[in-house]
């Protein structure tokens, strides 16, 4: 419970930049020469503290709830763990839409099938403009896959900060759950 | 609205899901769709306030609910 709070802090912090956002203060040195955002957090700096804590929440989110619910019918597990991992079976709701805006986006990214990020936002068409210039264009097929996998995979959103949006709503149903069964 | 008040979580579960399809056809209709406008995107998009939002930027809307959900989070599992 410690480790889920201190985790909570950590995020709610990188997430509004330790008060950055709030108060508006000028970057210090260290931050303004590494941050990629010149932003006073530690995600921007290295992915050691982006996309290795995000990974683990992301699987957390998606499947711990499932894992435990289908371990659970072949071997009893204690109580309080199942307690501690999901206060309530409704958590599979948020853990489903997860999986949806997760699942699409990895499946295209690993089996490599979009033809070419950026070539396809779709309001800015000067990019395929751009994109001819020393090389041949793709053709009208191209672009219309392009934007079906943009689509299709959601990333014509800002993906990561859906499911940042997504997890937040997933600590915040679980802290409201566990408060009540707890008291 | 009974049945509402009874199944609170529920309620929590529609709003949410109504808030991120509402942030999806936002995005898609009124920020990707600049280029094909009919009457009804139009109004809802063009020459409304919704297509200034920038809901999605660092700091606005989506980063803000966020916060707000983590800091509650946080009060909840600390209070007693």
């Amino acid at each position: 419970m410690i480790l889920n709070c201190v985790g909570l802090f950590y995020f709610l912090g990188e997430e509004i930049s330790w008060g950055q956002h709030l108060f508006k203060w000028e970057s210090p040195d260290i931050f303004f020469e590494y941050n990629i955002q010149k932003e006073t957090n530690l995600h921007n700096i290295s992915n050691l503290f982006n996309e290795l804590p995000r990974t683990f929440v992301l699987i957390w989110c998606s499947f711990s709830v499932f894992s435990v619910i289908l371990i659970n019918r072949y071997s009893k597990i204690n109580k309080r763990i199942l307690l501690l991992v999901y206060p309530n079976k409704s958590l599979i709701f948020i853990s489903s839409l997860l999986i949806i805006f997760i699942l699409p986006d990895l499946i295209i990214d690993k089996f490599n099938l979009h033809p070419g990020h950026g070539l396809f936002d779709l309001k800015n068409f000067n990019q395929i403009i751009s994109y001819t210039i020393g090389k041949e264009p793709p053709s009208f097929e191209t672009f219309r896959l392009g934007v079906f996998y943009e689509l299709v995979s959601f990333n014509f959103l800002r993906l990561s900060e859906l499911h940042e949006l997504i997890f937040a709503y997933y600590f915040f149903i679980y802290a409201l759950t566990f408060r009540e069964k707890i008291f | 609205m009974n049945i509402f008040i009874k199944k609170k979580l529920t309620l929590l579960y529609l709003i949410f899901l109504f808030f991120i399809i509402f942030l999806i056809v936002e995005k898609l209709l009124c920020h990707e769709n600049q280029h094909n406008f009919n009457v009804i995107l139009n109004f809802s998009c063009h020459d409304s306030s919704i297509n200034n939002l920038d809901l999605w930027s660092e700091g606005k809307l989506v980063e803000n609910i966020q916060a707000i959900l983590l800091f509650f989070s946080i009060i909840l599992l600390f209070s007693k």
